[in-house]
């Protein structure tokens, strides 16, 4: 069916379509633990327990992407996945009007026009929603960046409808990262998806020391989503607050290509007009 | 879900559901990830029609995607912030309780968390003139403390019945009749939660129960403690508010909110409920 529409390209379309997507390499590069800057059909994690900054993140990156070009952005339309139901779009707006030079009520809804929100609330809804949007990509060849947020909302839902086998539990969801694979790579385009810190490390050491080991963040992270989704994510991001009075407010991310295993190590501030590295 | 059926969908008729359920395809999910021309192929339905009933399934059981600026001018009629008639809570919460959003408020036994439901509950049936709906799993709800927060704002005994009568109160007392009661729920709501709290088993500090998979959930979270004052004291009524989580605000701040004098002018009690 879309197969159709990709053959009839027209020339301009192609043209956008190559240069929407060749922009992206700028979006945001403190997120790559790489030296080459993101290329399309690249997949990251964002990992981390509450409170620590991934949803602040994710509108960073939309704002960046929807604003125009003249305003710094990069112009280009952007789906949102909302499976948690907290996307907050007042709060968008506002991280828009900071970064406009002008924020009239105009200039913020043509960037908005770029925008496109879907609320899931089922796994399977999820999924049915992936294969309805392949339609939305055909015909947008301006859209590169697909954000979910966050993969994991219906892991326990999946867990207790599935049953005493994990196969069935995770059935679902292993449907979903591979229809997120097969779109990612023939759109080209660049999938940001949010996931939760839910499972405990089984032996917290007792004497651990209160300044932050530097492997620490890493140590953080356990896998409980299914082996395909794994294997897809090339970058994981680990988010982190510190607590400790002297660096209030700052938040951390460590990003790990996983691959090359480089990590790369950086520090943001969460203010009015959204994320600041610092 | 999604079990295909004859008349889920125009065009999905029993001898097309047999036809399919042949060729292991018996829900909405198989449909949409089959390969088209080979079940078309196999089971002799025609591919155009198979094409079109798949699209129609999709849109009736997908999410359909909102584009943002449509959503903006939505959202700018629909959303409200209604104050907790706290002048220091709402400070805490940037004017009030947002709709959409779901806030929790943790404490300790004793900590005043249902005194702020109530004042909530008052403050918004009466000031506000909406509609409440208050949960009550744990029988803290008294309607004799609710009518002593009403006649403290207004001595007019028909507001006060009124106010009264906007609020519905159920008893949930199991978790099966608070999901019936929340599925039957419709609208533009805010939410208010109250929680425990339990120890850390590593750290010992204190945090609030119900686990890791459930601290995702709320968008804004409360922590209410009794001030130091006050404990010495033993029977104070001075309490600590501290904003722990916010998609808005910077964490740590704190005020002061005291639960004896709620239901004057300035100060309003803040109760656990819903409020529609």
């Amino acid at each position: 069916m879309c197969s159709d529409f990709r053959r009839a390209e027209s020339g301009t379309e192609l043209l956008a379509r190559l240069e929407g997507r060749s922009s992206l390499k700028e979006v945001e590069p403190h997120l790559f633990a790489d030296e080459d800057l993101p290329v399309h059909g690249d997949i990251l994690e964002f990992h981390g327990p509450e409170g620590t900054g991934k949803t602040e993140m994710l509108y960073h990156l939309t704002a960046r992407c929807i604003l125009p070009k003249s305003e710094g952005g990069l112009q280009i339309e952007v789906v949102f996945i909302d499976t948690d139901y907290h996307f907050d779009l007042l709060r968008l707006v506002t991280i828009l009007e900071h970064r406009l030079s002008q924020s009239s009520e105009d200039a913020v809804k043509s960037c908005l026009g770029r925008f496109f929100l879907v609320s899931c609330s089922s796994s399977t809804q999820l999924l049915l929603t992936l294969h309805s949007l392949e339609a939305l990509f055909c015909s947008h060849p301006s859209l590169c960046l697909l954000i979910v947020d966050s993969l994991s909302a219906f892991y326990w839902t999946d867990r207790a409808n599935g049953g005493e086998r994990t196969a069935l539990q995770e059935a679902t969801l292993k449907q979903c990262s591979q229809l997120l694979d097969r779109l990612v790579r023939e759109y080209r385009l660049l999938l940001f998806a949010a996931t939760q810190s839910i499972m405990q490390k089984a032996c917290e050491s007792a004497e651990e020391s209160s300044e932050t080991r530097p492997s620490k963040v890493d140590m953080d992270y356990r896998p409980y989503l299914c082996k395909a989704w794994q294997h897809m994510v090339k970058h994981r991001v680990l988010f982190s607050r510190e607590d400790s009075p002297k660096s209030s407010g700052r938040f951390t991310l460590v990003s790990r290509h996983l691959k090359s295993n480089r990590l790369q190590k950086h520090f943001f501030m969460i203010r009015e007009s959204g994320v600041e590295f610092c | 879900m999604g079990v295909l059926r004859a008349g889920l969908c125009p065009g999905l008729t029993e001898e097309v559901v047999q036809l399919l359920r042949g060729r292991r395809i018996r829900t909405v999910v198989d449909l949409a990830g089959a390969d088209l021309e080979q079940v078309a192929q196999q089971c002799g339905l025609s591919y155009k029609a198979l094409v079109a009933l798949r699209r129609v399934l999709l849109a009736q059981f997908s999410a359909f995607p909102l584009n943002g600026a449509d959503l903006y001018e939505e959202l700018k009629t629909s959303t409200a912030i209604l104050s907790t008639g706290i002048a220091s809570l709402d400070k805490l919460l940037d004017a009030g309780l947002y709709t959409g959003e779901l806030t929790e408020i943790v404490g300790a036994p004793g900590s005043g968390k249902t005194q702020v439901c109530l004042c909530v509950a008052a403050n918004v049936a009466h000031s506000l003139q909406q509609n409440v709906l208050y949960i009550d799993s744990n029988g803290g709800m008294t309607a004799s403390r609710l009518l002593q927060l009403l006649q403290a704002r207004t001595q007019d005994e028909e507001k006060q019945a009124e106010a009264l009568q906007r609020i519905q109160v159920v008893h949930a007392f199991d978790i099966f009749q608070m999901l019936d009661v929340l599925q039957d729920l419709r609208g533009t709501v805010v939410q208010q939660v109250t929680n425990h709290l339990t120890r850390d088993r590593s750290s010992g500090r204190l945090k609030p129960a119900l686990g890791r998979s459930w601290s995702f959930v709320p968008s804004t979270r409360i922590f209410l403690d009794v001030t130091d004052g006050a404990r010495a004291s033993g029977s104070g009524s001075q309490r600590t508010a501290c904003l722990t989580k916010s998609p808005r605000q910077p964490t740590g701040v704190q005020e002061v909110v005291d639960i004896g004098t709620l239901g004057t002018a300035e100060q309003s009690p803040v109760l656990q409920g819903e409020q529609t």
